[in-house]
């Protein structure tokens, strides 16, 4: 549900945004029923909106989505008594958002519960991408425009939980998060590029330190920064 | 454009890296040292996706979306659950904004 929340006023951006860059309604609904790809899709709108080619577009789509690998890896390995034959339709509706949720949740080992979920949280997209291409004229511009916020709240209520519980998954999420940002201003590598690199290097400083106390976990922290 | 080939052309790409990974790994006979490993990965993501990312949200306004997301994690931590953050976050950026305006 609240995924479901933080969801529709998103893919009602991207719905109008979808249709002032010329794509019609019935693509942009094909685009999020088939692509369901927060970010790529905002992405390949603007990249269409620009003239880019097909392929192009779609070799970009990939390294962007590349980071879905290391998400797919984590949730596989919480995944016991799950029958194998529910992997296709639980890695295909693997988004940013979903594995959040997943993966801030113990107990997820039950194929009805992911997929449940999973469903729900795509039907939410689409139509959220069909609400905008309906009733984004309706809308005053300084709500659609404070909506851009709702995507990375969603994302920071499900870190803080965490958070409260110990101090180290609030410094490593802002470690990679810094790392992230750096990286992005020196404009090196793709941002896809960015984002793995910074989610695999401070998992990997984090799982080195992880045998000493946490102090010295706060001290790389300071390092990064 | 062909968008519906598009479409299609983004999904294969999209879903290979969704889907492999369920084959390729098996969690029983992973080491404690990969476990311990995937068991950061949540955060590192929720992290490189929040930042810097978030700090733009609100239309390219990093005041704005600094302050918002300010307000999200003092909602999310003294009062928890998920909705109201998420709305304390949209309102503050809606104020926020007609305040700019005005």
């Amino acid at each position: 549900m609240p995924v479901m929340a933080g969801y529709f006023p998103i893919a009602m951006t991207f719905g109008i945004l979808a249709d002032t860059a010329g794509i019609s309604a019935v693509d942009g609904i094909f685009i999020s029923l088939f692509l369901y790809a927060g970010a790529s899709q905002f992405m390949a709108v603007s990249m269409v909106a620009s003239g880019m080619s097909m392929v192009g577009i779609i070799l970009a789509v990939f390294f962007m989505n590349f980071r879905h690998f290391i998400m797919s890896a984590s949730v596989r390995a919480k995944l016991k008594k799950t029958s194998s034959k529910y992997f296709p339709i639980i890695g295909f509706y693997l988004t940013d958002e979903t594995y959040s949720v997943i993966s801030m949740n113990e107990d997820i080992d039950d194929h009805k519960y992911l997929i449940t979920l999973e469903l729900l949280c795509h039907a939410s997209w689409v139509g959220g991408t069909a609400a905008g291409y309906m009733f984004g004229l309706f809308i005053p511009s300084i709500i659609t425009e404070s909506m851009g916020i709702a995507l990375y709240a969603l994302l920071l209520t499900l870190l803080i939980p965490s958070c409260k519980k110990s101090i180290k998954a609030l410094v490593v999420a802002l470690a990679s998060g810094m790392v992230n940002a750096l990286l992005l201003q020196l404009t090196m590598f793709d941002p896809g590029a960015c984002f793995i690199i910074s989610v695999l290097c401070i998992a990997s400083i984090a799982t080195l330190l992880s045998n000493e106390d946490d102090k010295s976990l706060v001290g790389e922290d300071k390092e990064v920064g | 454009m062909n968008i519906k080939m598009l479409t299609l052309g983004m999904m294969i790409v999209t879903m290979f890296p969704r889907i492999l990974p369920f084959y390729v790994f098996d969690a029983e006979k992973s080491p404690k040292k990969v476990k311990t490993f995937l068991s950061f990965i949540p955060f590192t993501v929720l992290g490189a996706l929040i930042l810097p990312g978030g700090l733009t949200g609100v239309s390219g306004n990093v005041f704005v979306s600094t302050f918002c997301l300010l307000v999200t994690g003092l909602v999310a931590w003294w009062k928890g659950g998920i909705i109201i953050p998420i709305v304390a976050a949209v309102c503050t950026a809606v104020l926020m904004n007609f305040i700019d305006i005005v």
